[in-house]
């Protein structure tokens, strides 16, 4: 009976032990798992803004009446770019988990979606010009553009799964305890405001 | 497809359910076994002792074992085929990295995309060259040496949005993990498939020759003949019975897998209507060249492209779309609509129908088309842009027309009616719809009711008869009802309910029945009364029964006109073809024929199952007074 007592005195510590281990463990997978998906945002980001000085200078030979569509384009890849030199800042500060916190990626959000706008706004306007949408130029331009809208849609959307994923296990009993105690940080999800490009439809010319 | 996670789910669920059953019939091969091993132990002779469940569980364990050493050599054999080699032993060939032609940068982003959206590196790209239909298929041992490949239709035919989706299913069965479940299943089905071969041996006496291994040749010497044969039969019939259930299982589970795919591929795009249309334009296709694709291999396409054995590996294709677009139908969107035809076009379609059973042929005027130079302007009809009519035989002497099959014609029709068609619950719902509101333009009654019967046919009888109870409810209680009403009726009671017993023939009413059906047949030219009253003289006076008398439209009661047409029904060939020549002869006398009308003729023409007369008999519009009887 002596020796069940001791037993129990050893291996029940030590089972909280091991279950606090696999606890730690998941929570640092889930944490890999969405610094992965913000790595996939990040590349991928940088070939949108990559394609686009390319893409203005194609189409500009063609669509010399959009001079400021063209130069908004411009301004908002500016924009972004930045954005995207902050949030890149913000990751090599002592203490951060790999991630922008919650304001430098709202900021790149707000920026990356302006500039989204006007990129479906060239596509819109690009449509009113058949022999723009004809050179194989040019549909390989804008192929590669739509691949990468997609790519960039589709990051997001496994990063902000996994991130919802890992915050579930944050908040929860009993990971909680091991995230108050380790300091694992909530990490924010991508959410850009779409609204700003449905209230201001682009033009459509019928010429 | 809003919830694709509930979707995913269910599929799961089933699909783990019928694992068990698999597991279930390898078991029960051993519980099957359990009885031979007690026969040929002689205990029970001996002890009287049945029940003996160390022997039992030794018994069921040992055959599964047995089963699991047989099929470890197509385990083996299904494993060690890398991704790019079973594709290309399917006739894949690999995407060259360096092309630059649209349609495989096109390929190549799309899947790069949907990598990126499953988390998994971009697997190996494919393309089955010279495959004109649409197709695909995925392969791969695990996430990182995997393949897809598409054929060149697909390539060629899909929008980046379709291509996409049928990118996401494939991707998704990589991720399930499906090819290698399914090397599992084919290798124990194969166990299954050797263990009733051996004793198919037993049976036919053994090998004999002097080839045989010496141990085979022994052991068919220590067991008497009597006892191999009965031994031998066991083991066929255990065997076939077990391998028969696991068939089945494997079927369903592949087919859940399918549907577990879709909803992935949706959670992945985020967007149903892609994979939907794909596969919609799949559900048309014919004459592939997968047809040789191996019977272990079927499982791994889009679509199937043989069925091997009794048992479907996918679920139908229209379940797949209704799955993956809902069950929602939205109002039409109006001004869709047909053009009436020309009267040697109507009777064409007609016959086209008689012969091909939905391959309806629809003509509709371009807007440029000329205006008819009418002969008699009391006569025409409200319609103003028709095309004069140029030949009598024939169709569109007049290139300004163009043609649409009624598969085209159905698939300009909105998605959500298109997908309706496809489904005997929401066909039902549509026809329902067809009958009871005037939310549908009433030129598209009769080439929907015509698309709408087939899927209809696949109810069940009372299921049918409850669909007629309600429409005649439906239509008994609408305010509004016109002939039209009447008509889709009779369309739909028509095919849907067994022919009942034929009244008997009374040549004395016949007179009477056949006035009334040439005045319906007046009456839908669709006039002022007068002018169709003038018609029905006119026709009548020409043919064989000049005393036919007018019956005005308000004694024109359904319950007349279906009397009318099931007393005409008992009639004699000759008398039904003379009614069918006459109403040909009032609809074509404006010279048009408008959708209700040759939707009309048809009804008359199954109702009474007699064709519609030929081109050679068809009257000619510009010779109006000849128009109605030619005797036969």
């Amino acid at each position: 009976m002596e020796h069940l007592t001791t037993w129990l005195l050893i291996l029940t510590p030590l089972a909280f032990f091991v279950w606090g281990i696999v606890l730690y463990n998941r929570l640092v997978t889930l944490r890999q798992r969405a610094q992965n998906g913000w790595a996939q945002i990040d590349v991928q980001l940088q070939r949108r803004h990559d394609l686009i000085p390319n893409l203005v200078e194609t189409v500009k030979a063609y669509l010399t009446h959009e001079r400021e569509t063209l130069e908004a384009v411009i301004r908002a890849r500016q924009n972004a770019v930045a954005a995207q030199t902050a949030a890149h800042a913000a990751t090599q500060r002592p203490r951060s988990s790999g991630i922008p916190d919650r304001d430098t990626m709202a900021h790149l959000a707000e920026a990356e979606s302006a500039l989204g706008g006007m990129l479906s706004r060239l596509f819109a306007l690009a449509e009113a010009y058949p022999d723009l949408k004809a050179t194989a130029n040019v549909q390989a331009l804008f192929e590669a553009l739509t691949t990468t809208e997609n790519r960039i849609a589709f990051a997001r959307q496994a990063y902000n799964d996994s991130v919802t994923a890992y915050n579930t296990h944050r908040e929860q009993f009993p990971d909680l305890l091991i995230a108050q105690a380790f300091a694992f940080p909530e990490l924010p999800l991508w959410e850009a405001s779409d609204r700003s490009q449905l209230e201001t439809p682009p033009p459509v010319r019928l010429s | 497809m809003r919830d694709f996670f509930a979707q995913q789910e269910r599929a799961l669920r089933a699909s783990r359910t019928l694992l068990l059953a698999f597991a279930g019939a390898i078991v029960l091969t051993g519980i099957l076994c359990y009885p031979i091993v007690l026969l040929f132990a002689d205990t029970p002779l001996t002890t009287g002792k049945w029940w003996d469940p160390p022997l039992f569980f030794t018994t069921v364990a040992a055959v599964a074992f047995t089963l699991f050493v047989l099929s470890a050599g197509k385990r083996w054999q299904l494993a060690r085929m890398d991704a790019g080699a079973l594709a290309e032993w399917l006739g894949a060939e690999p995407l060259a990295p360096d092309t630059q032609s649209l349609t495989a940068t096109r390929y190549r982003h799309v899947t790069e995309e949907i990598a990126i959206a499953a988390g998994i590196p971009c697997p190996q790209l494919y393309v089955i060259p010279r495959e004109p239909t649409i197709n695909a298929f995925a392969a791969g041992r695990n996430l990182s040496q995997t393949a897809i490949a598409v054929t060149e239709g697909a390539l060629q035919r899909l929008t980046r949005t379709e291509l996409q989706g049928i990118v996401a299913h494939e991707i998704a069965h990589i991720v399930h993990g499906d090819m290698r479940l399914n090397w599992h299943l084919v290798a124990w089905l194969y166990g299954l498939e050797l263990f009733t071969n051996f004793g198919r041996a037993l049976l036919t006496d053994g090998p004999q020759h002097s080839s045989t291994p010496r141990f085979w040749r022994s052991l068919h010497r220590s067991v008497q003949y009597r006892q191999r044969q009965l031994l031998g039969l066991f083991l066929v019939g255990i065997g076939s019975l077990t391998h028969f259930m696991a068939q089945m299982i494997r079927a369903a589970i592949t087919r859940q897998r399918e549907f577990l795919a879709d909803a992935t591929a949706v959670q992945l795009t985020r967007n149903p209507t892609g994979l939907a249309q794909a596969l919609r334009k799949a559900a048309n296709d014919r004459a592939s060249l997968l047809a040789f694709v191996p019977a272990e291999a079927v499982h791994l396409f889009l679509i199937a492209p043989v069925r091997w054995g009794g048992f479907p590996s996918h679920p139908p294709l229209g379940d797949r779309i209704r799955r993956l677009e809902g069950t929602t139908t939205a109002p039409l969107p109006p001004g869709a609509y047909l053009e009436p035809l020309e009267p040697d076009e109507a009777l064409w379609v007609l016959q086209h129908i008689a012969a091909h059973g939905t391959g309806v042929l629809l003509v509709r005027n371009e807007p440029h088309a000329t205006k008819r130079q009418t002969d008699d302007v009391s006569e025409s009809p409200p319609q103003t842009q028709t095309v004069r009519l140029k030949s009598n035989i024939g169709l569109h002497p007049d290139s300004t027309k163009k043609r649409l099959t009624i598969q085209e014609w159905r698939e300009q029709l909105p998605p959500s009616i298109q997908q309706a068609l496809y489904h005997p619950q929401s066909a039902t719902q549509l026809t329902v719809d067809l009958v009871g509101t005037s939310r549908i333009p009433a030129a598209w009654r009769y080439p929907l009711a015509l698309l709408l019967i087939p899927t209809l046919q696949r109810l069940s009888k009372p299921e049918r008869k409850m669909l007629l109870a309600n429409l005649k409810q439906k239509i008994g209680t609408l305010p509004d009802r016109t002939r039209y009403h009447l008509l889709l009726w009779l369309l739909f009671r028509n095919s849907l309910h067994s022919p009942q017993a034929r009244s008997p023939f009374l040549p004395g009413r016949m007179r009477q029945h056949l006035a009334t059906l040439l005045s319906v047949t007046a009456v839908l030219g669709g006039e002022n009364p007068a002018m169709q009253k003038q018609r029905f003289l006119k026709v009548v006076a020409q043919s064989a029964h000049p005393d036919l008398l007018w019956q005005p439209p308000e004694s024109l009661t359904p319950q007349a006109i279906e009397a009318a047409l099931d007393a005409l029904r008992a009639a004699p060939p000759s008398l039904r073809h003379l009614a069918l020549q006459l109403c040909v002869a009032l609809v074509t006398a404006d010279g048009l024929v408008h959708p209700h009308e040759w939707g009309w003729l048809a009804t008359v023409s199954t109702l009474l199952e007699s064709p519609v007369p030929l081109l050679d008999y068809l009257p000619d519009p510009h010779t109006k007074g000849q128009t109605g009887d030619t005797q036969p």
